[in-house]
């Protein structure tokens, strides 16, 4: 096969559940659940999606926005969820955050229920939309999760994470007075007051210009190696993808659900250098071939 | 979040906070002022009943501050406890209506029932009721109720809901986005009720002073001197109502800066004010909740009669009513009587509504087309806005006498200043990508106000005409009690002259209805227009 000459090495470890044209077909609701041995195997000591479906009501008609969803990582491991508009990143995130109920399957943060985790406060994360709270300062926004936990002494962390994300001098300052970088930076800080184990990012730097994105990115690699949480990335950017991650769950639009899962296997910590190696273009190519490829994609790449 | 960005300077300067802006609009004042001056002096002053500015000072020095201050002391103090009352009530039931959304729908239209009941038809049945300081009070919180409900509940409910979602995430109770979420983003939206309340407040006392027992206030020396033809002192005694109103108005306004500094950078929608209007799709549910609220609003001023334990004499129920409608004796002549005073009524409200609005559309398109009239005078017309000018009835009774034109220009000056503010700032706020693009292919800028800029402030026409609606009632009410001596407002006020209580009873009913049913009319209307424009 093409793919297995180009990248030998990653080709044997692309898990395809399923032929995807099959599926399509016999999509939704005739296809029976998954046999145990075409699910995702490996370590699940960190995220755990089981069978995950989640169907919601538009006017009255039942639309699938999740399908299916297997996937497994390690406690400590960075995984972006990547796809295209409409493939249910984006649920994959809500019901990891206990913001939504999954209509099938189950899904488990350190072989915790979302709503455990949530109620330990063990969960921090950050939307597209900083979601600052318009009427506190920056050191006020992200001390809102220390407030809500009960924590105590962690005024220093809180200055430790300005520091962290650049925003000295800045603690005063109202979110109205921020860039939009700043702001993003503010939330990344809040999301991480608390030292959660599990991190959940719902494209966090996706509504910045690409070079702002790329200086966030990096930051944001230095946080996660200096204390490796279990994180959740969603993004609809392959290099920011491949930059970040341990692994790659590929996603795939109506129904929303997971076709491949790809681990990155780049050494750390990954530089801009690295962005212009052959490796890093050819595993951006292996993205594109399964996202832009997918319905021409008839052949099948065995695990 | 761009939206954020460029919104509140835009309003900003259309309100002058600014220093340049704040040079134009005293400008813009001080030019009125002149021209007014001039206008007396040279040109007319409509047979005596228009002082010029200077002459309106003058008398306000002869008459010596204590004598303005007094008056206004008790108006105000009549102002202050209405305040408080209506808006205890407005916060405390919009709360119960957002905790408890089973009671939402009925407290919300409660709340437009409040702010239909005209209250110059409302005065005369407190009088028969309450005695003492207690129909103004009760007139006063009447007139702020509505606003600061809607306003409450809009606050309480428009809740970024992100942070709601954040907070939850972060494993936050309920407790939590109530306390730190959804309390302080509600702040923005009560005080902008709380602003518009300082003025409608001392307009309810004005009004209810209108009705007499009282020994002083602003609004029975209003009275006592149009009817003595004192002239400059009619408008002195204007100016200082107006004064008081706006001082009221300004200081909200400071406190809400100083307590909410942030909330110029929220995004506060003004669309929704559609809050309270009827939702149901179908035209069965329409019916269903409409004559639920009929049952609602008849029990409620049945329980008022019993809870008050208010004698039957003069405290006439709904049953009353219908009795006093379809008495085999009088019932026939009663109806007759009644419609045609409503005729009337239902007449000089249209007039008033229908110039008021029209004037106000096109000097708001004169605004946009001019800048520099728009900055001059945008200043007047808001500070205008805030000042309760039905209150200033007494005055264009002297001026226009008591004919027609008198009740027009009531109805037209209540309803002008609100629709135009609306008006401007919806025209300015027009998607500014879609006026680029006229531009770009070159079109005038009368064709884009036709095209893109109108349409694009309809929303904001229908809002102002459901506020102004109830508003053009009551002025027609009062233009028909000062001024003309013709339909139900002379009639509520001779009914309860007479002690006829089943009489006032009906007519308060039958204007309240008319009310309502205006209200609801243009809700309707506005919901079908804007429809078929986004279909």
């Amino acid at each position: 096969m093409p793919r297995n000459r180009i990248l030998p090495n990653v080709a044997q470890t692309v898990k395809i559940r399923k032929p995807v044209m099959e599926l399509a077909k016999v999509m939704p609701e005739t296809e029976p659940q998954g046999s145990p041995s075409l699910r995702t195997t490996g370590d699940a000591s960190g995220i755990v999606l089981y069978g995950l479906s989640k169907t919601f009501s538009l006017r009255g008609r039942p639309v699938v926005a999740l399908h299916d969803a297997d996937l497994r990582t390690p406690a400590g491991s960075f995984v972006s969820l990547l796809g295209p508009s409409g493939c249910g990143k984006s649920t994959i995130l809500r019901i990891l955050a206990d913001l939504e109920k999954p209509s099938d399957g189950s899904a488990l943060i350190h072989g915790k229920s979302p709503a455990i985790s949530r109620a330990n406060h063990e969960i921090g994360i950050a939307f597209q939309d900083a979601s600052l709270l318009a009427w506190r300062s920056v050191e006020d926004n992200i001390r809102l999760p220390v407030e809500i936990s009960g924590a105590r002494g962690r005024e220093a962390s809180i200055c430790d994470l300005i520091a962290l994300v650049g925003l000295q001098g800045f603690e005063k300052a109202r979110p109205a007075q921020l860039s939009g970088g700043m702001r993003q930076r503010v939330a990344i800080a809040r999301a991480l007051v608390n030292e959660p184990k599990a991190l959940l990012l719902d494209e966090p730097f996706g509504a910045l210009d690409d070079m702002m994105r790329q200086r966030l990115n990096l930051g944001l690699q230095r946080i996660w190696m200096e204390r490796p949480t279990t994180t959740v990335l969603v993004t609809h950017s392959i290099s920011e993808a491949v930059f970040l991650s341990d692994t790659v769950a590929v996603m795939s639009a109506r129904p929303g659900r997971i076709v491949a899962t790809i681990p990155i296997d780049l050494p750390r910590p990954r530089t801009p250098a690295m962005m212009r190696t052959p490796e890093f273009h050819r595993l951006c190519d292996v993205f594109s071939e399964l996202l832009f490829g997918a319905h021409g994609a008839d052949e099948e790449v065995e695990p | 979040m761009s939206a954020i960005g460029a919104s509140p300077s835009s309003l900003a300067r259309l309100a002058g906070w600014n220093w340049r802006g704040l040079a134009s609009s005293v400008g813009g004042l001080l030019a009125l002022l002149v021209a007014w001056q001039l206008a007396v002096d040279f040109i007319s002053s409509a047979n005596g009943t228009i002082p010029s500015p200077l002459q309106i000072v003058g008398q306000i020095r002869s008459d010596g501050l204590p004598f303005y201050a007094e008056a206004a002391s008790y108006t105000v103090s009549a102002a202050f406890r209405g305040w408080l009352w209506g808006n205890g009530l407005a916060i405390s039931l919009a709360v119960l209506a957002v905790a408890i959304p089973f009671l939402e729908r009925p407290i919300l239209q409660l709340g437009i029932v409040s702010y239909c009941l005209p209250i110059v038809a409302i005065g005369p049945l407190m009088m028969t009721l309450f005695s003492g300081d207690t129909p103004k009070v009760v007139l006063a919180a009447l007139s702020v109720f509505f606003t600061t409900l809607i306003g409450t509940v809009t606050g309480l409910r428009h809740v970024d809901h992100a942070m709601l979602d954040l907070v939850h995430v972060f494993g936050g109770t309920s407790r939590d986005k109530l306390l730190k979420v959804r309390l302080i983003s509600a702040l923005p939206h009560l005080f902008a009720a709380l602003r518009i309340a300082a003025p409608a407040a001392i307009l309810g006392a004005i009004v209810g002073e209108y009705m007499g027992g009282t020994e002083t206030g602003l609004g029975l020396m209003l009275v006592n001197s149009q009817q003595a033809m004192e002239v400059a002192r009619t408008w002195s005694i204007a100016v200082v109502a107006s004064v008081l109103a706006a001082v009221a108005y300004i200081a909200t306004s400071l406190v809400a800066r100083l307590l909410t500094p942030w909330a110029s950078e929220m995004a506060i929608d003004p669309g929704s004010s559609q809050a309270g209007m009827p939702k149901g799709n179908g035209a069965v549910t329409a019916l269903v909740a409409g004559l639920g609220s009929f049952a609602l609003v008849l029990f409620v001023w049945w329980a008022i009669l019993r809870g008050f334990r208010i004698s039957p004499f003069m405290g006439k129920g709904p049953l009353d009513v219908w009795n006093y409608l379809i008495d085999p004796l009088m019932g026939a002549q009663n109806r007759a009587q009644l419609m045609a005073e409503a005729k009337i009524t239902i007449r000089d409200s249209a007039a008033g509504l229908v110039v008021g609005t029209v004037a106000a559309v096109t000097v708001a398109v004169i605004f946009n087309l001019w800048g520099n009239v728009e900055r001059a005078f945008m200043g007047v017309a808001i500070a205008l806005r805030s000042i309760p000018l039905v209150a200033m009835a007494p005055l264009v009774t002297l001026v226009f006498g008591r004919s027609m034109l008198a009740v027009v220009m009531i109805g037209a000056i209540v309803t002008f200043f609100p629709t135009l503010v609306n008006m401007t700032l919806a025209l300015a706020q027009a998607p500014v990508r879609s006026r680029d693009l006229m531009k770009v292919f070159g079109a005038s800028r009368l064709k884009t106000l036709v095209t893109v800029q109108l349409p694009s402030a309809l929303p904001a026409l229908f809002i102002s005409l459901r506020t102004a609606a109830p508003l053009a009632i009551t002025g027609a009410l009062i233009a028909a009690w000062l001024a003309t001596g013709k339909g139900l407002g002379y009639a509520i006020i001779t009914a309860g002259a007479v002690s006829d209580y089943d009489g006032l009873w009906a007519r308060v009913a039958l204007i309240t209805a008319f009310s309502i049913c205006l209200y609801l009319i243009v809700g309707l209307v506005e919901r079908a227009v804007l429809r078929s424009l986004s279909s």
